[in-house]
């Protein structure tokens, strides 16, 4: 089997960056997500790059090959949104659901103390456990910079993981 | 959980997690996403970068 790490360019070619002989899946433990991530961030460090999601094995070279030709347009459309970008990672505060408005109250904050933050951003994403932003790489330190001003909690830079689509056939 | 686990950048188990296994290209159809109760052997990150290698599309 053929591990996919992700995929990018590579003298303007689509280029699926992989392990071959794989013999054993992958199972989602620390150092094994660890390893997919630090791969994926050297890569995004020569190039854009859309990163898989863990565990993403094909058959044999053939069918990467195919997944390259046949996705080519929307690999190309996502590698060129993402290029020259990273993904960054904050998390709000929790709202405490003490009551049906203070919840609500406490979100509309949360949305409010973040607002600085969309406005250095080319894109969001409300994730499950944070919110996502797409920054532009030389926007990067002052992103950084205004979370910690604004006292949030950050993560990143990452590969933009919550900026790649599903490929349905 | 605040630990650094990757020199340079801020991430946690959390959003590891998080990202790796619900973010990321997902393909259907043919492609196995395969994540399976087995132990997988540990390869060092040095060998693991060694060992990526590249698959390019044909042509232009």
């Amino acid at each position: 089997m053929i591990y996919v790490y992700g995929i990018g360019e590579h003298d303007g070619r689509l280029t699926a960056y992989v392990k071959r002989d794989v013999s054993v899946m992958p199972e989602p433990e620390p150092a094994a997500l660890l390893d997919h991530d630090r791969v994926v961030y050297s890569l995004m460090e020569r190039g854009p790059v859309l990163p898989m999601r863990f565990g993403t094995v094909l058959d044999d070279e053939n069918e990467v090959r195919s997944l390259l030709l046949t996705r080519r347009k929307e690999l190309r459309d996502m590698l060129a949104r993402v290029r020259g970008r990273v993904e960054f990672g904050v998390r709000g505060e929790q709202p405490k659901a003490t009551s049906g408005r203070d919840y609500l109250h406490a979100k509309l904050e949360t949305r409010r103390s973040l607002a600085p933050l969309a406005e250095l951003a080319v894109d969001t994403r409300v994730r499950r456990k944070d919110t996502a932003y797409l920054v532009d790489s030389h926007l990067a330190a002052a992103f950084r910079q205004r979370a910690r001003n604004l006292k949030l909690s950050l993560s990143g830079p990452w590969p933009p993981y919550s900026f790649t689509g599903a490929l349905d056939g | 959980m605040t630990e650094t686990l990757t020199p340079g950048r801020e991430v946690t188990l959390v959003d590891l997690v998080d990202r790796l296994l619900g973010g990321g290209v997902v393909i259907s159809g043919d492609i196995t996403l395969a994540v399976a109760d087995i132990d997988l052997v540990h390869v060092s990150l040095r060998a693991l970068i060694a060992s990526v290698e590249k698959v390019a599309e044909g042509g232009a």
